[in-house]
């Protein structure tokens, strides 16, 4: 007979190897849309485009500050929750659900404030797509980090169980790191 | 009713093999027109826009609605029974990716009534997908449909993976791992790497056709060549993920019926692994006639020559097995060995396609058409089917006719060869693929014919299939747990089994656990197995 | 041929003093090390004769690699050549030098505190990888690339960057600190080569595909031999698609074999067949 602690633990295992596995097929994603992006860019003799107006990298840069204090804050989320500090955790996920929102809006106000449209040429479409899809997976991060507060106002967390916000911090670490490379990718490059 | 609502790997995979198997019917539909329309010049069964629709799904249907399917359908049922589980890791995940396959298939066969199939062929492309020169709608569905497809997929696949790594019994280390489970557990690991690849490439060209982005458009800064690199760096890793499950079936069903445990079983193990690795270093091989710089043309010629070698190793075995074996020559047994015939037919024209003189002369025409063919029905229709006699008994209690299953065997092999066979011919005579009628004085015209005749014969031999089914689902089961005296744990349970599968879960000591309980003085565990 | 072979000969031998010292003192480091001075270190057995030589023969690729005629070639005329020289460094002369290194004498290279912790850090399965990817990508950057090719110093930076590289990025798969920097498990490191292979694909891809020399400092030099700038960058890519893959699935099949053999091992203390309750 297994006892509950082999049940939760094989099922914590089963938890974290299929968010490995998504996250696995999700770097490839962002991956192969990069390689996408820097084959238009290798093939065409000129690519001024890239130029246009991102010499200003303070919208940007400040964006990743605050995804990297984000990222920061759900690992703090994370102890707090190991350490069985229930108040602490929602506080720092709430945050960091807020944090984020705040990121989604540098990023409209980014893409407003370029004017490049998806149909201009093909850095248009480029720069739309991959900031787009990250956006998109930020907000499913969101979701993911709201669905955890609820659950943890509901008591469902201890010290010992807590192992949908190890996942939710690890998909946040994921998507802030591809961040990372895409603003390295796209303005800095 | 509760075949919607299930959880049960069982019944999901009925679910997935009932379902590829229609489809599967009406890829071979689909194919019938298309040999009706071939079987003579000047052919007036299709006109040609109807037969670029019809030629586009039937590729897109076998692949995608088809022969995936059936392979998930075949591991849904046998994985956790071959590990000795009693489910896979996320039931609930394993019903959703069934019903989004079923989404995935129905949107893109509404395509037919509003407003046309695609029709610019199963890799669709790019600029010819473009709206420009595509305005349909049938591309979009294309796109929608794979969108879902790949979502069904990706799903599956990560459930597999959690599942093998995760469930397997006590004593089941991955050296004792039935090679089935292996061939699923590599398939599902080259899903993940290569299904995101198609993902981004439909994605973007979805976004050109209907947001106006440049993606593929080289007017506009986008490139077309990079439609086909994206497509392909998926394309290629997925003929494996079509053919590993058949060959897993292949390794299961040779040591069964030639009574010897399977020779070599660590490199087979370690053959499946590398062949899901190079598999994704040589997709550029379907592109030899695209411009490439000479350099990467001998890169990925070299590659695809290696690609040959895991292979060798797995038809070696299987021979190896056979040899001096106590062969009894029953229909899954007929099947695997067809699967082998035509499987090295298949492959040695594969590598005459990696020499780049050869396929510069015969890229995009029918010598291509047949070689594919002979990997994809010779290997996985083959495959396949030898796993639907082996596992029958287990998934109804009953056991499908040997006499029929015979017949339908030997009209299967000899359509087959008299299909495909002709095709390398007409591809090495000049006649190109895809096109909708030719000329009488091309001098195809005998062979199509035979062809289109070859193509009746198949279709016979799944009516004798469909008539033995019926036949042998009339009759009250008989429920014999090991009909074959096999070595497997699914073995072990009633068939069909029990809803739990196994009343306790087994521990295993060796790579035939069943036959070791059976033969316990001659268990593999005594040879230091 | 022939008189290709010859032209490279007589491109000339570079005796960079700073590479011939610093091999100097690694081999005689390294003897020194293994031989008299090895109780003194705490060092409990000698490695064996393969893994000394394999040490001695990383040490003269490295050499060969900085003095040899491929120097000049790599740093004066050709892409494929520089490339060549990066590769050796990369693939083969951290492999060489980690096999050749036991436990004890990388404790006394590497002491406790800080410096192992760092390295603990630094040599964990995701970390090497990105150090290893990182410095690969970031020293192809155009930028960065014809610096180096035009500064000295930085060129030797360059170098010593790679051979670390190599040192952290095999580390997973062959360090030898198990204490304190262990290795990652055999399934992590077929994960792990596996995954090595493809910032090197992508990047050789790149160069094999690009329509124009992506590297200005190639533009300068002598054409020789009938190259052009472009196929010479398209060479240099090939070089470093295939005999990467090569080597990193080697070694994944290598380790593939050990990790078979291992979790059989372990299931051997099992009751075999029958029924166990669960």
């Amino acid at each position: 007979m297994r006892t509950a602690v082999e049940a939760r633990r094989r099922d914590e295992g089963l938890a974290k190897t299929g968010l490995l596995a998504v996250l696995a097929s999700e770097a490839v994603f962002f991956g192969t849309l990069l390689t996408a992006y820097l084959f238009l860019r290798l093939s065409q003799p000129n690519w001024p485009l890239q130029k246009v107006g991102l010499s200003q990298l303070v919208v940007p840069g400040l964006n990743t500050g605050i995804l990297l204090l984000s990222a920061l804050v759900i690992s703090r989320a994370n102890r707090a929750i190991a350490r069985g500090d229930r108040q602490g955790l929602q506080a720092r996920l709430l945050l960091v659900v807020l944090l984020g929102a705040v990121f989604i809006a540098g990023q409209l106000f980014e893409f407003l404030r370029l004017g490049l449209r998806p149909g201009d040429q093909a850095f248009g479409g480029v720069f739309f797509t991959l900031m787009g899809f990250h956006a998109l997976h930020v907000v499913a991060g969101m979701v993911i980090v709201i669905l955890a507060y609820l659950r943890a106002r509901l008591g469902d967390f201890s010290a010992h169980r807590h192992i949908a916000v190890q996942v939710s911090a690890w998909f946040w670490y994921f998507v802030t790191a591809v961040w990372v490379v895409m603003f390295l990718g796209l303005y800095v490059v | 009713m509760s075949w919607l609502m299930t959880v049960d790997h069982k019944r999901i995979g009925l679910l997935y093999l009932s379902t590829g198997f229609v489809f599967f019917l009406v890829g071979g539909l689909e194919a019938m027109l298309i040999r009706m329309q071939l079987a003579q010049p000047n052919g007036t069964v299709l006109n040609p826009d109807l037969y670029d629709q019809i030629f586009t799904m039937h590729g897109t249907t076998m692949i995608f609605l088809a022969v995936m399917p059936l392979g998930v359908g075949f591991a849904n049922y046998m994985i956790p029974l071959l590990i000795g589980a009693r489910d896979v890791a996320f039931p609930k995940l394993n019903a959703l990716s069934y019903w989004v396959f079923v989404l995935g298939g129905i949107l893109m066969y509404s395509s037919f009534p509003l407003g046309g199939a695609p029709s610019d062929g199963w890799f669709s492309y790019a600029p010819l997908t473009e709206r420009a020169f595509s305005p349909g709608s049938g591309i979009d569905f294309w796109i929608l449909g794979i969108l879902l497809l790949g979502l069904s997929t990706t799903i599956g696949s990560i459930n597999f993976i959690v599942t093998i790594i995760q469930l397997r019994a006590p004593g089941m280390t991955f050296d004792r791992m039935p090679i089935f489970v292996w061939a699923f557990l590599v398939t599902s690991l080259i899903a993940v790497f290569a299904l995101p690849s198609l993902t981004v490439a439909v994605l973007l060209l979805l976004l050109d056709r209907q947001l106006g982005t440049h993606f593929y458009n080289v007017g506009a800064g986008g490139n077309a060549l990079l439609w086909q690199n994206l497509f392909w760096f998926f394309g290629h890793p997925e003929v494996y993920i079509l053919i590993l499950p058949a060959m897993g079936i292949v390794s299961e069903v040779v040591p069964v019926f030639s009574r010897k445990p399977l020779f070599g079983y660590r490199v087979v193990a370690y053959s499946s692994v590398a062949i899901g690795l190079l598999g994704f270093m040589v997709w550029a091989h379907h592109m030899f006639t695209t411009g490439l710089p000479a350099a990467s043309l001998a890169v990925f010629s070299a590659d695809s020559f290696a690609i040959g070698v895991p292979t060798g190793v797995k038809i070696f075995s299987w021979l190896a097995t056979m040899w001096r074996g106590k062969l009894r020559l029953s229909t899954p047994l007929l099947f695997a060995i067809g699967f082998i015939a035509l499987f090295v037919i298949g492959g040695i024209t594969g590598i005459m396609l990696a020499v780049i003189p050869i396929d510069w002369q015969v890229e995009d025409s029918y010598f291509v058409v047949g070689h594919l063919h002979y990997v994809l029905f010779g290997g996985s229709v083959f495959g396949l089917t030898a796993g639907l006699y082996y596992w029958f008994p287990k998934m109804t209690g009953r056991i499908l006719s040997e006499a029929l299953g015979k017949l339908h065997f030997g009209l299967m092999f000899i359509g087959m060869n008299l299909v495909f066979m002709p095709f390398i011919v007409l591809g090495l005579l000049g006649m190109p693929r895809r096109i909708y009628t030719y000329s009488p004085d091309q001098g195809w015209s005998s062979l199509n014919l035979l062809a289109s005749v070859g193509a009746f014969l198949i279709a016979i031999s799944f009516l004798v299939l469909l008539w033995n089914f019926i036949r042998t689902m009339r009759r009250p089961a008989q429920g014999l747990a090991d009909p074959w005296d096999a070595f497997t744990l699914e073995w072990k349970t009633s068939s069909p089994p029990a809803p739990y599968n196994f009343k306790e879960i087994p521990t295993v000591g060796g790579r035939r656990p069943l036959w070791d309980e059976k033969h316990p003085e001659q268990a593999d565990w005594r040879a230091g197995q | 041929m022939w008189s290709d072979l010859s032209a490279f000969w007589a491109l000339g031998w570079q005796p960079e003093p700073t590479a011939i010292a610093g091999v100097i003192l690694l081999t005689l480091g390294y003897l020194l090390a293994v031989g008299p001075l090895r109780q003194r270190l705490g060092g409990d057995r000698t490695p064996s004769a393969g893994q000394q030589a394999g040490f001695h023969l990383g040490t003269l690729v490295v050499l060969l690699a900085l003095v040899s005629p491929l120097d000049v070639l790599g740093d004066q005329y050709l892409f494929s050549a520089h490339m060549v020289q990066h590769l050796l460094f990369l693939l083969v002369a951290g492999p060489l030098w980690l096999q050749g290194i036991p436990p004890w004498l990388m404790g006394w290279i590497v002491p406790a505190g800080w410096p192992r912790r760092a390295l603990r850090a630094a040599t964990r399965p995701l970390v090497a990888f990105l150090l290893y990817s990182g410095v690969m990508w970031i020293w192809h950057l155009p930028g960065l690339y014809n610096a180096a090719l035009e500064n000295e110093s930085l060129h030797a930076f360059e170098h010593l960057s790679f051979l670390a590289a190599s040192v952290i990025g095999w580390w997973p798969v062959l360090g030898q600190l198990p204490r304190d920097a262990p290795r990652a498990s055999t399934l992590t490191q077929m994960v792990y080569l596996f995954l090595l292979g493809f910032p090197c694909t992508a990047l050789s891809a790149l160069l094999v595909f690009a329509h124009q020399p992506l590297y200005s400092f190639y533009l300068t030099v002598p054409r020789i031999w009938g190259t052009s700038a472009l196929g010479d960058q398209v060479l240099g890519g090939v070089l470093m698609w295939v005999p990467s893959h090569m080597v990193y699935l080697t070694a994944l099949s290598i380790v593939f074999f050990r990790w078979l053999e291992e979790t059989s091992a372990q299931s051997r203390g099992l009751p075999v067949g029958g029924v166990h309750t669960r």
